[in-house]
């Protein structure tokens, strides 16, 4: 595909970096150094200048564009961006990212024709929030078509001894790492202390399986600790006040807790702070929270808070993650990891990227599983055979009732077909589905 | 170097080993055609790539993924690869020693065309289809036809590659990928080589001799298939202004063709080309005139002589269409300077370059500038463009390793016993891979007179040269081997 990325920032340099072993890719920035150093080492064509200016597109007009992306740090020349290329060039598809969250009830997308906008604060807090119906879950996805979720737990109860029995038309077993490894059980797997299961479900039955293998997390949240006061901080703030819990921000820049408290109208208790444990854990009572968040942008400093409240017995600690090299870091000391801002920029489009109309695209456990989904919309007059993989699953979704497919079946409209696969060797699987 | 670098060399080697032997068939057929005795040479070539086709086939399911360190080692190792297996070429259907054959082969794929035959009319028509062929594949770079041609190397792989074959101060892409600009090069090459070989055809030359002068011009090679180069077509006027105009084309730079050939013109604009164009007729006007005063010739025959060989010198084809080293003292000192010139960046042609010349004397001027107002600001610019001071620092480099290679290679053949005109001329005409040179090694005469040790260590200068240093040199810094 040909795609023009707006914007040579982390996002937008990692986007151009995995997209461009398959596509073509035109970068714009108006930091000729970034671009210079980008240029030496991705192949893409940079282009120097800002995206407001339609002088810049003259050398783009001999081809028409499958994908704009614009990620620069300015939402106004994001959305400058759209309305240039809407103008001067031929785009089929325009995904942006918004930071201010007041764009997001405003029918600005509909009337620049944008096809998608991620507003990376508030998908980061929604799905922190999400954790509140799951408090025993590591992280919860939501899915387009279906009711169903995704959650992670880690096992630490054994009542049932595999797979296989904990399986139903409700719920199923996408996927489990242990020691380390990744991989998408079958169902003669048995479960093992310490398992990160992936479970995915109806709502209530995955709720009380949850319940059931996790003894260690709170049963309920309701005591809720941010570290950092910034725009992230609010965001998560205020999705966690919505349900009425009690919320502490502490934050050492004094500005930021002062704007903080008049965002949040005085519902939470914002502390100015420098981080010392001592001082926060026991004279502020935080020792007592059931979940602490630290929201920096420095994955560092999130991993430092995160073990900190560990030593304190804090039941859930949430690192934002906003470098994806610190993922398997985060990960593998057992903090809970929600993807930051920018990662979840990233992962979004990538996935938006990657789905079309016939197939959605998703990830799990860092990327390394992919998830496809295809709604059938067609009447077959005869069976469909699946596609025979070792290390995927293929179930059908019908009605609310998860069906295993692993012989030819029917289909019939309104049907959903989801594959959880490892992500190495997906491309084979996607194609089938493709072509069905 | 661990086994997964080595796969990956070995997998790289063995594709452009695939690709040199299949254009190499190509001399096969020429040499079937005039029913020469080929049999040993097609022989070795079958074995070669059988021997590639197993080894890529071993190697086929390995993931590519090159590193800096090993694209760099990759392109080296090809350079050397290419001067063994073209040498064997030459080996097996001339008369000839393994060095020898190995000079001539490494002279070919360098475009430098320095000969060490002496009766280049008694060769074989393969060896001398071969030797051209050399130039074809060498002028364009056969890696960079390897980055087009292979889109199973990672970005980061085919760009460390492509920058390490081509010529220039910095990679130009026309494309988002530098294999779809890659190929577009290979195509405008293909296309030059084409029309030249057509109206040298048309202007009297035989089939034969028409396709291995259009490869030898368009690479801006300079093997000919006559004892006296193009000296042999000396009353054919034609001839001799259609080779120009094809040896000066081929020193432009080839993107700016390559845009030419969507309409945009700008191009050719540029200051480089504009100052390569400048140089060029001076050059050629001033050599018309020594030649009508000292030499005393007709107007015309000087005009056509004189940019012969400034197009042929400036562009380091090296083509002769006369002995231009009897014309008189200040010919000699006329020919120098585009010696030292060379043509545009991107273009076949080796030398120092147009564009460096540029940078360098801007810079010059801008100190200048700061010298007398030491509160501005000034930088230098080319084309609109700031240049980077880190292309200033390594254009620098360059000029200096460059001017110092030639001047230790001239050392050493003076060492030799060597008069100081030839060990100069022919340090200056090996490094800039442009061919003959003055004195023993002129137009007239070839290098045979070297000793074997010296003919292999004068083809790694060429490669030197090829490569513009860093590729190569770099390879003796303690930083390429440490493991840390």
């Amino acid at each position: 595909m040909e795609i023009i990325i707006a914007g040579a920032g982390s996002v937008g340099f990692n986007l151009a970096k995995t997209l461009s072993v398959k596509h073509n890719i035109v970068l714009i920035d108006k930091n000729k150094e970034t671009l210079n150093r980008i240029a030496e080492s991705l192949d893409v064509m940079t282009i120097y200048g800002h995206v407001e200016n339609p002088e810049l597109y003259q050398n783009l007009l001999d081809q028409r564009y499958d994908i704009l992306i614009a990620v620069t740090d300015s939402d106004e020349a994001n959305l400058f961006a759209t309305l240039m290329a809407d103008d001067i060039l031929e785009v089929e598809k325009k995904i942006i990212r918004l930071h201010n969250t007041y764009f997001s009830n405003s029918s600005i997308s509909k009337k620049l024709g944008i096809d998608e906008i991620i507003f990376p604060y508030i998908t980061t807090a929604q799905s922190i929030k999400l954790l509140l119906d799951f408090p025993k879950a590591n992280n919860v996805k939501e899915f387009r078509f279906i009711p169903h979720k995704l959650i992670s737990i880690y096992v630490n109860q054994s009542t049932v001894s595999s797979v296989g029995d904990i399986t139903s038309e409700q719920q199923v077993v996408v996927g489990i790492e242990r020691e380390k490894n990744f991989f998408i059980p079958n169902d003669n797997e048995l479960l093992e202390e310490g398992d990160l299961l992936y479970l995915f479900g109806t709502d209530e039955n995955i709720y009380s399986l949850s319940q059931e293998l996790n003894q260690n997390s709170p049963q309920k949240i309701s005591k809720i600790a941010i570290f950092g006061a910034d725009k992230l901080g609010i965001e998560i703030a205020k999705v966690f006040l919505e349900t009425k819990a009690d919320v502490k921000i502490i934050e050492k820049d004094t500005t930021l807790c002062k704007k903080a408290i008049e965002i949040l109208k005085n519902q939470a208790t914002v502390i100015h702070s420098r981080y010392i444990a001592d001082t926060i854990y026991n004279e502020e009572n935080i020792k007592n929270a059931d979940l602490i968040i630290s929201t920096s942008r420095s994955d560092e400093e999130n991993i430092i808070r995160c073990l900190e409240a560990k030593e304190y017995n804090i039941p859930k600690t949430i690192a934002i993650n906003n470098d994806t090299n610190f993922y398997d870091l985060m990960h593998k000391l057992g903090i809970i990891t929600i993807r930051g801002p920018k990662t979840m920029t990233y992962y979004k489009m990538l996935e938006s990227i990657s789905s079309n109309d016939i197939i959605r695209e998703r990830h799990y456990y860092g990327a390394r599983g992919s998830i496809f989904m295809r709604k059938i919309t067609f009447v077959s007059q005869k069976e469909t055979a699946p596609i025979e993989e070792q290390e995927s699953r293929l179930f059908l979704v019908r009605e609310r009732s998860i069906v295993p497919f692993y012989k030819p079946m029917l289909l019939e409209i309104g049907d959903i077909i989801i594959l959880f696969t490892p992500t190495n060797g997906a491309e084979k699987v996607k194609n089938w589905m493709q072509m069905l | 170097m661990d086994a997964n670098a080595l796969k990956n060399i070995l997998k790289f080697l063995s594709i452009i080993a695939i690709v040199l032997s299949l254009f190499l068939g190509f001399a096969s057929l020429i040499g079937v055609i005039y029913h020469e005795s080929i049999t040993s040479y097609l022989l070795f070539n079958l074995l070669f790539l059988v021997f590639n086709l197993l080894l890529y086939f071993l190697l086929r399911n390995h993931p590519s993924k090159m590193s800096i360190k090993e694209g760099i080692f990759s392109v080296n190792l090809s350079w050397i690869l290419f001067g063994v297996v073209g040498g064997m070429g030459l080996y097996l259907t001339s008369n000839i020693t393994f060095a020898q054959a190995f000079f001539e082969a490494i002279s070919g794929f360098t475009t430098t065309g320095a000969t060490i035959y002496s009766d280049i009319e008694s060769l074989t028509h393969t060896t001398l289809i071969l030797r051209s062929l050399y130039h074809w594949l060498g002028g364009m770079g056969i890696i960079v036809l390897g980055v087009g041609l292979l889109t199973f190397i990672n970005p980061t792989g085919s760009l460390t590659l492509f920058k390490a074959e081509s010529t220039g101060v910095s990679v130009e892409k026309l494309t988002p990928k530098i294999k779809d600009t890659a190929m577009g090069l290979w195509k405008i090459y293909m296309f030059l080589t084409f029309l030249d070989f057509i109206l040298l055809y048309l202007g009297g030359m035989s089939a034969f001799d028409a396709i291995n002068h259009a490869f030898s011009t368009i690479s801006t090679g300079g093997f000919s298939t006559k004892n006296n180069s193009m000296g042999y077509w000396e009353q054919n006027y034609y001839i001799l202004w259609i080779t120009t105009i094809f040896m000066f084309l081929s020193g432009v730079n080839f993107i700016a063709h390559l845009r030419a050939l969507s309409g945009d013109f700008k191009g050719y604009r540029s200051e480089e080309v504009t100052w390569y164009l400048v140089i060029f007729l001076l050059l050629s006007f001033g050599l018309s005139a020594v030649h009508i005063f000292i030499g005393k010739d007709t107007l015309w025959h000087s005009l056509t002589h004189s940019f012969f060989t400034i197009s042929s010198i400036i562009t380091t084809t090296g083509f002769a269409s006369t002995d231009y080293g009897e014309w008189s003292r200040v010919a000699i000192a006329f020919i120098f300077i585009p010696m030292f010139i060379g043509a545009n960046a991107g273009s076949t042609a080796g030398g120092v370059k147009v564009i460096r010349y540029v940078v360098l004397f801007k810079s010059l001027s801008t100190q200048f500038k700061q010298i007398l107002h030491p509160n501005a600001l000034v930088g230098v610019y080319i084309d609109g463009q700031k240049i980077l001071t880190k292309v200033l620092v390594s254009v620098s480099g360059f000029f200096f390793i460059y001017m110092f290679t030639t001047l230790v290679l001239s050392f050493y053949l003076f060492a030799k016993g060597y008069d100081y005109l030839t060990s100069l001329s022919a340090s200056i005409a090996i490094v800039g891979n442009i061919g003959p040179g003055f004195g023993d090694v002129g137009p007239a005469d070839n290098f045979s007179i070297f000793s074997d040790f010296d003919k292999v260590l004068l083809s790694f200068f060429m490669i030197i040269g090829r490569l513009e240093f860093y590729t190569f040199i770099v390879l003796f810094s303690r930083e390429f081997w440490k493991r840390f």
